[in-house]
């Protein structure tokens, strides 16, 4: 029974032999593909299938659908083991039970043999056991010589079984008191059979329990081996049936958990239909977009997901709503605030110049107000400003803006109207002022204003141009005696500009040529622990008197005049030479350049710049390239094919005044800039301005999801310095730090460092 | 070194045989007399009311005229069956009987029959096979056995040893088994060889009640079964004679078995096996053997000569009917066989 013949080699042999090569790969860690490298096991091997990785993107439903399948065959392989096995047992008990039947039968029925040798009666047990196809011969023996008295073999013997042995014959004797045949060990594989022996015994009552009989005194009784019986059966037809019905039944199995199988995809498919609709909505959402919707079907667990996602993108909602509320207006009265109302300026210039029309700029400038602000307290001053922002309010339409630009500086923009009717509005505006009283601890004070008033035309200003015309003719209005307005001259503008270009263009000129322009450099410190040297460098004018020009002086008149680019170009050729020095004298420094607008449209630029690096053999890496949001949004396409262009060169990039325009986060994706410059706007009164604190924080905790460092510019004092560390800025620069200066020794950058560590500061 | 058990038990053994001998060797020359048995409760005898064939045993004459010879009564063991013979034997031949039990001990045996050979003239009643076997070893004793069937396998029928015989007699149960099953025509016998004279009174008794008999002589338990089923083919029932050299308790559970399978009606030997499907049992009395031997010795005091009878019949028997299998076989007891029912 427990031998095999090789063609009875069944499916799950095989599997058998395939999971034992499986176990001994496991145990070397050596493929069977001929790859050895024995680093590498199967389970890791395993593991980095696409089924199994956890890195690997793949579909839930078909992970899902691969594991069911793969369960289902591991399940199967086991039931069919489970019922090879059971079944075998069964098989063998059941043969094991029938060949004892056997020979006890035929036992009984050999008995006469040993009484007379009748031939006759042997062949009557031939015809008998013929009918049995299972009994492949059958033998009587002989006690005393062993011989063989009868025997039967069947034609579908096919090979002479050699009779029993002595050994054989002494061990049947001594197996009498079992009353169990013996089954025969053959090494013969080819004979197949269950071969089983016994004695043939008698028994017999001893007399004297005769006469006082009871049935049960077995173990009294006297006995005798007459002879020995021996049979082999052949169960290899009901292995070979049992072999049938294991295929029939596994194929049936086969063809169940295929049925299973494919009515669970479906069945998955379609439960896990809910999730994969959410996959759109989220991809929008990963994008930034937060005016998506999932969709929540199905099972309660994706109703709940969707459900948590709705609730995320709601409180997302909320939450850029409250930004921009607090990035556009005015905390103290409501009003726009100085960014929004640039913005809003700008937006309508381009509307007048599409639309053809007219409309005002108003700058109001209040007239007592530091008065009240010194005498009365900086509440009184707030108080004052809320209702002066709620009389202004009231006195212009819905389609105006009005915003709260600085301090007791108010602006208007009062659209479609012609130069009359923006003289009726400053004048009405200067009636309710004058007619307005602010009464503050029983003191009643008249509060008065300025306006400059410039019309926004069809003309060729900028918002910067047309508001320095508004503040212009405001400061107008004041030197002529205060509480009156100023309408803005365009024939006054032009002759100044004029006059000052004429002289501007000369004198940048001669600063190009004979180097009159000079670099200023203000440290950048970082916050993070490095010590390297980083400075901003700043140009600057140095006239015939030494004095000193800011650029606010010349750029624009420069830009005018299309010499900007050549400004640029001084400027990277002056701050890479210094790197060149200051790394020649051991140095580790890095020089932060800002580059106007000009630079896009320049061709040569890059040229230039690999020329300059060359040049001067300055590492790449060493310059950092600042551009404004504004230039850059403005000019999206060009700027990031410069900036891609010069980051390739090993230059890094800084987004400079970052917030002021509040551009869509997209920009930033295309822009493969380093660092985010945050715009010293929110940085200066951030200490006492919880806004600017939620907005700095903000921006820098958006650089960190972009993987992008910040500069936090003009910190003014240790509590801003302090609060930015916590915010986790990484650079810092402003005054509190250290002014721009010609000075670049590495002691100052030293006294700047000790004065971060140092700070410190209780709030 | 002897284990101390072992030693000691030999001692025993040893001090016993002295014992005994001494105690024959007085007895026999007439120094003592044996111990009278304490009489033992009688087990319960059940007897039918119906006249016997046969002429029942006379009652054994006292002699006056000349000393008698002795008569061992050698028993093979402590059956009580062979208790009984041997009270019923002693308490008619008084001081003359002296009983005997052979032991367990064959050397404590054998010395028991030296002492008895080297003894006076005596008559030798074996009990049992054991002791019919020891005491026709013994030469010139006259000897007189009871409880051996196989007697022709051992020879002992010699003009000094006869005896009586250990099977009930076939007249008597063929009578009681017609009387029961009136329709009863044909059965079978099978018994162990050596039995011919057994059968030839079997085939007569049975001729005598209408009865067709089926003999079928066996070596052993296994052709005892594969002739009983083979035979139980064309018989209406069997008579299982209490031959131990062709019984086994497994040969005799599968014949009833297969025979009640087969409706066919069991007599049986014992009434233990009645609950096996036996119809009635059949079994020597102890007091017909002790009267048949007490004749036979009466003849021998008489004539000196145990006579040409070889072996004489049981002329009583004890027997009993298993209600149940009437009941299955649809039989009507007759009235004066009531008695014999077992379960009423």
């Amino acid at each position: 029974m427990e031998s095999k013949q090789p063609e009875q080699l069944t499916m799950l042999d095989k599997a058998w032999n395939a999971i034992h090569g499986l176990r001994q790969s496991l145990k070397s860690g050596t493929r069977r593909d001929g790859d050895h490298s024995p680093g590498l096991s199967f389970l890791s091997r395993l593991r980095r299938t696409s089924l199994f990785s956890r890195r690997k993107s793949r579909s839930l439903v078909s992970r899902i659908l691969w594991i069911i399948l793969i369960w289902s065959i591991i399940v199967y392989l086991l039931s069919v083991a489970g019922m090879w096995w059971s079944s075998s047992k069964v098989i063998e008990d059941n043969f094991s039970q029938q060949a004892r039947d056997w020979v006890s039968k035929l036992d009984e029925m050999g008995t006469p043999l040993y009484a007379g040798g009748d031939a006759e009666l042997f062949h009557a047990i031939e015809e008998h056991v013929r009918r049995f196809p299972e009994i492949s011969y059958l033998r009587y023996y002989e006690s005393g010589s062993n011989s063989v008295i009868a025997e039967y073999q069947s034609d579908k013997l096919v090979k002479e079984v050699p009779l029993l042995t002595p050994s054989l014959f002494e061990a049947l004797r001594l197996s009498i008191d079992e009353m169990e045949p013996v089954f025969i060990e053959t090494a013969d594989e080819k004979l197949n059979l269950v071969q089983v022996a016994a004695p043939i015994v008698t028994r017999s009552i001893r007399m004297e329990d005769m006469l006082e009989f009871s049935l049960g005194n077995e173990d009294e009784e006297t006995y005798k081996i007459i002879g020995f019986i021996e049979l082999g059966l052949d169960f290899s037809h009901y292995h070979d049936k049992l072999i049938e019905n294991i295929k029939a039944g596994s194929l049936f199995a086969a063809f169940m958990l295929a049925a299973v199988a494919f009515l669970g995809r479906i069945l998955i498919k379609r439960s896990l239909t809910p999730l994969t609709r959410m996959r759109k909505p989220l991809e929008q959402l990963a994008k930034g977009r937060i005016d998506v919707r999932v969709e929540g079907e199905g099972d309660e667990e994706i109703v709940a997901i969707a459900t948590a996602l709705n609730t995320t993108i709601d409180a997302l909602k909320s939450r850029d709503e409250e930004l921009r509320q607090l990035a556009n207006y005015d905390a103290l009265t409501g009003l726009l605030n100085k960014h929004n109302f640039n913005l809003q300026l700008r937006n309508e210039i381009q509307r007048c110049i599409d639309a053809e029309d007219t409309s005002a700029l108003l700058f109001i400038d209040l007239d007592q107000f530091k008065h009240v602000n010194d005498n009365l307290g900086h509440a009184a001053g707030d108080r004052l400003l809320k209702q002066v922002a709620d009389l202004l309010k009231n006195r212009i339409r819905s389609e105006d803006v009005i915003s709260r630009f600085g301090g007791d500086e108010f602006t208007i923009i009062a659209r479609s109207i012609k130069e009359e009717d923006a003289r009726i509005i400053a004048e009405s505006i200067l009636r309710a002022m004058q007619q307005f009283v602010f009464v503050e601890n029983g003191q009643a004070f008249n509060i008065y204003c300025s306006i400059g008033v410039v019309l926004i035309e069809n003309n060729d200003f900028t918002a910067e141009e047309i508001f320095s015309q508004a503040d212009m003719s405001c400061f107008h209005a004041k030197s002529e005696g205060r509480n009156r307005y100023h309408m803005f001259d365009l024939s006054e503008q032009e002759e100044l500009r004029k006059s000052a270009d004429i002289s501007w263009s000369k004198r940048i000129s001669d600063a190009i040529q004979n180097d009159y322009f000079t670099l200023f450099y203000q440290p950048v410190v970082n916050l993070k622990g490095n010590s390297s040297e980083h400075y901003e460098v700043l140009l600057r004018m140095i006239m015939e008197d030494e004095e000193v020009i800011h650029p606010n002086a010349f750029l624009p008149a420069a830009e005018r005049l299309g010499v900007a680019i050549d400004i640029d170009y001084w400027v990277i050729r002056n701050a890479l030479r210094k790197v060149s020095e200051l790394c020649a004298d051991g140095r580790d420094i890095y020089l932060s350049v800002n580059l106007s607008g000009r630079v896009f449209d320049a061709p040569d630029l890059i040229e230039k710049v690999q020329r300059y690096i060359a040049q001067y053999n300055v590492d790449a890496n060493r310059v950092i390239f600042e551009i404004t949001e504004q230039t850059a949004v403005k000019h999206i396409e060009k700027a990031a094919d410069t900036i891609n262009q010069l980051v390739e060169i090993g230059c890094r990039f800084a987004l400079d005044d970052f917030g002021v325009g509040f551009s869509s986060f997209n920009y930033l994706k295309r822009l493969p800039v380093d660092i985010l410059k945050i715009d010293g706007d929110f940085v200066t009164d951030m200490s006492k301005d919880p806004v600017d604190q939620i907005m700095v924080q903000s921006m820098i905790q958006i650089a960190n999801t972009l993987n992008k460092q910040t500069i936090a510019e003009y910190v003014q004092d240790a509590q801003t310095l302090e609060m930015l560390k916590r915010f986790g800025a990484d650079y810092v620069q402003g005054y509190y730090l250290g002014k721009p200066s010609r000075d670049i020794s590495r002691d100052s950058y030293a006294e700047v460092l000790d004065k971060i560590e140092t700070n410190i500061v209780t709030f | 070194m002897p284990i101390p058990a072992i030693r000691n038990r030999a001692h025993n053994s040893l001090l016993q045989h002295m014992l005994v001998a001494l105690l024959v060797v007085l007895i026999v020359s007439g120094c003592v007399q044996p111990v009278k048995q304490k009489p033992v409760e009688q087990p319960v005898i059940e007897k039918p009311d119906v006249k016997p064939v046969l002429k029942p045993a006379p009652e054994p004459k006292a002699v006056v005229d000349a000393p008698l010879e002795k008569v061992i009564l050698l028993l093979s063991g402590d059956l009580d069956t062979y208790q009984a013979v041997a009270r019923r034997m002693a308490d008619k031949l008084g001081d003359r009987a002296i009983q005997l039990s052979l032991s367990s001990n064959r050397a404590s045996n054998q010395s028991l029959l030296e002492d008895i050979e080297h003894s006076d003239k005596g008559i030798i009643i074996a009990l049992g096979l054991r002791a019919a076997r020891l005491a026709s070893q013994l030469p010139g004793k006259t000897v007189l056995f009871s409880h051996v069937v196989n007697y022709a396998d051992f020879s002992f029928i010699s003009d000094s040893m006869k005896g009586v015989s250990a099977l009930p007699s076939p007249e008597n149960v063929f009578r009681d088994w017609k009387a029961v099953s009136p329709g009863l025509a044909r059965v079978a016998i099978v018994t162990g060889p050596n039995m011919q004279d057994f059968i030839g009174r079997a085939r007569e008794a049975a001729k005598q009640q209408g009865i067709q008999i089926s003999v079928s002589t066996v070596a052993n338990d296994k052709e005892f079964l594969y002739a009983s089923k083979k035979m139980s083919l064309d018989i209406q029932g069997q008579w299982i004679v209490p031959d131990n050299r062709i019984l086994s308790s497994k040969a005799l559970k599968e014949v009833m078995a297969y025979a009640s399978r087969r409706g066919r009606q069991l007599v049986v030997f014992s009434p233990s096996l009645l609950s096996f499907g036996g119809l009635m049992y059949v079994m020597p009395d102890d007091d017909a053997i002790a009267d048949a031997l007490l004749q036979r010795l009466e003849q021998y005091d008489v004539s000196s000569s145990l006579g040409d009878e070889d072996i004489s019949p049981v002329l009583q028997h004890k027997t009993g009917i298993n209600k149940n299998i009437v009941k299955q076989f649809n039989l009507t007891i007759p009235e004066a066989y009531r008695a014999l029912i077992h379960g009423e």
